[in-house]
């Protein structure tokens, strides 16, 4: 388990966080497509919304989100945040995604930046996940340790809440083998 | 098995749940087979008995969060309002009707589960008064127990509450109705205000002891001093009496009385000999000082035919905490536990040294005899 996060005179940030999950990188894969739901284990992406894209072609539409797709990431923290514009950046089956997370009033403000999530295989039954965030903070005025502490909780809960979530997953999968069994 | 290029493309359910591998959860949708691409079962789009659309989870994960926050609303208006100096319904009943509410509108579990949750909070709101005020185990139980029912109330209404605005286009439902929850013991609190002095009560018990009265006084020196094993309500948490310092024979005489959680210093105010024994309180350090005050007491002797003596024990004190009706019958039976446990101390000795007292006579009736 890695954390690294560097933030530039010029305020650029770059936080990476990389985990060790005891899965194969196909069934983390599995778990990864549900975009919607995998990015919520962000503690401050409460809910994503699919917005509606009528000019997505069926050939098109068999990715299950095109590049380009529009999303609206609900921001919470206790209850309270701004809902915030996005879109997927970047999908490679099998391997990652990528998306932008912006301020709906001006994306130049409010830490824009893009969150990207990869999975890449250590063995057989190993997989390295690797969470991160790159973008430029718009706060000047909060000392660097700070925003340091708070993308380095952000990024650690973010990686604890993946980890329970695929947990669950091996546990169903476990049950779901015994359930089988002859 | 790939996917037929005739036959058309269901359409994509993206903000709804996706389709799951029933083996091994993988996304299905999206794929361009119809095979698990991890576990290679095959799946129809268009028969749902062939998928699931339920993502697995870890149960605690589901209710532990939202129980923490009722616990952490439950926690700020117990100590806002126990600085505030309320102790009335807004302290007894709703806070745990708050915290109720707050579970049954943020925690979606079957009833069994909510109840057990509900019986938590309880536990939790009794830990909080222990902690944060120092009550005693009996008066934490006590809450504990009179939590409960507006706790289930507050779960069950905020349950619906829950489904209420679930089907309404109300935009703040996640955050504003539990801030709301939050503040409404402290809104309730600043109505209510701090309970009225009540006017003083009193409290007798009394007993009948198979001793004449001289030795029945005799022994109420050391009334404090008692062997006997204590009923169960005092080994709970009522302040136990432990010892006595001082002396009781005269008025202005001043008697400390030693308990398991602090002291009550009396004065003596009446002596009657062989008939009354009156105090006040002067000094009361025994951590119910917010519960009750302690103004006074007294012994009486009334002799009773065949040598025996009626002794009365009066205790007077100013209760602190409403509501009345609740807190009455409470105190009453706390009381006379306290009293019953004193009597009793005070007939068992005078009763063995009165035997002792007449073997003796009967030896010395021998020793002359011979």
């Amino acid at each position: 388990m890695t954390m690294s996060i560097s933030i530039t005179n010029k305020w650029r940030v770059d936080a990476r966080h990389q985990i060790v999950i005891p899965m194969s990188a196909t069934a983390v894969w599995g778990q990864m497509r549900d975009l919607r739901r995998f990015i919520t284990r962000d503690p401050l992406h409460r809910y994503v919304h699919v917005m509606p894209n009528e000019s997505q072609t069926t050939e098109e539409a068999k990715t299950l989100y095109p590049i380009g797709t529009k999303l609206l990431i609900e921001h919470r923290l206790f209850g309270i945040g701004p809902d915030r514009n996005s879109r997927i950046v970047r999908w490679e089956e099998g391997k990652g995604y990528a998306f932008s997370d912006l301020s709906i009033r001006n994306p130049r403000m409010s830490f824009p930046h893009i969150c990207a999530y990869e999975v890449r295989p250590r063995n057989k039954h190993e997989s390295i996940l690797s969470i991160q965030a790159r973008g430029r903070w718009t706060a000047h005025l909060m000392p660097k340790w700070i925003v340091r502490y708070w993308l380095h909780w952000v990024l650690r809960t973010t990686g604890w809440m993946i980890q329970l979530e695929l947990l669950a997953v091996r546990k169903a999968k476990a049950k779901s083998a015994i359930r089988s069994r002859p | 098995m790939t996917d037929n290029p005739n036959s058309p493309t269901p359409p994509l359910r993206l903000n709804h749940h996706p389709a799951r591998c029933l083996n091994c959860f993988y996304v299905l949708e999206g794929l361009v087979t119809n095979q698990c691409p991890e576990c290679g079962l095959p799946f129809d789009r268009k028969n749902p008995a062939t998928f699931t659309r339920n993502a697995p989870y870890i149960g605690w994960l589901f209710w532990l969060p939202s129980w923490l926050l009722a616990l952490a609303g439950i926690l700020l208006a117990t100590s806002t309002l126990l600085y505030m100096g309320n102790w009335g319904y807004a302290l007894w009943f709703a806070v745990p009707f708050a915290g109720g509410s707050i579970l049954g509108y943020r925690v979606r579990v079957g009833k069994i589960l909510l109840i057990m949750l509900a019986i938590g909070l309880a536990f939790g709101l009794m830990c909080a008064m222990m902690g944060n005020y120092g009550a005693g185990l009996f008066c934490a139980l006590l809450l504990a127990v009179i939590a409960i029912g507006p706790l289930i109330l507050g779960a069950v209404l905020g349950t619906l509450l829950r489904i209420i605005l679930k089907a309404s286009s109300f935009s703040q439902r996640s955050w504003l109705p539990i801030l709301a929850l939050m503040l409404l013991p402290i809104a309730i609190g600043l109505i209510e205000g701090r309970p009225p002095t009540y006017q003083s009560r009193s409290v007798q018990t009394s007993q009948i002891i198979n001793a004449p009265t001289h030795q029945v006084w005799d022994e109420l020196v050391f009334y404090e001093e008692i062997d006997r094993e204590p009923p169960w309500l005092l080994k709970l948490g009522l302040p136990r009496p432990l010892g006595t310092t001082g002396t009781v024979d005269r008025v202005g005489a001043i008697k400390k009385c030693l308990y398991d959680s602090g002291t009550i210093t009396k004065c003596i105010t009446e002596f009657e000999s062989r008939r009354r024994l009156a105090f006040e309180v002067i000094e009361q350090d025994i951590h119910f000082e917010h519960d009750v005050e302690l103004l006074g007491g007294q012994f009486e002797l009334i002799i009773e035919p065949h040598g025996q003596t009626r002794l009365t024990l009066t205790t007077d004190y100013r209760p602190l905490v409403a509501p009345r009706w609740l807190w009455q019958p409470i105190e009453e039976l706390a009381i006379h536990q306290l009293h019953e446990h004193v009597l009793t101390g005070i007939s068992q000795r005078v009763e063995s040294r009165g035997e002792t007292f007449t073997m003796e006579h009967r030896h010395d009736d021998v020793d002359q005899h011979h």
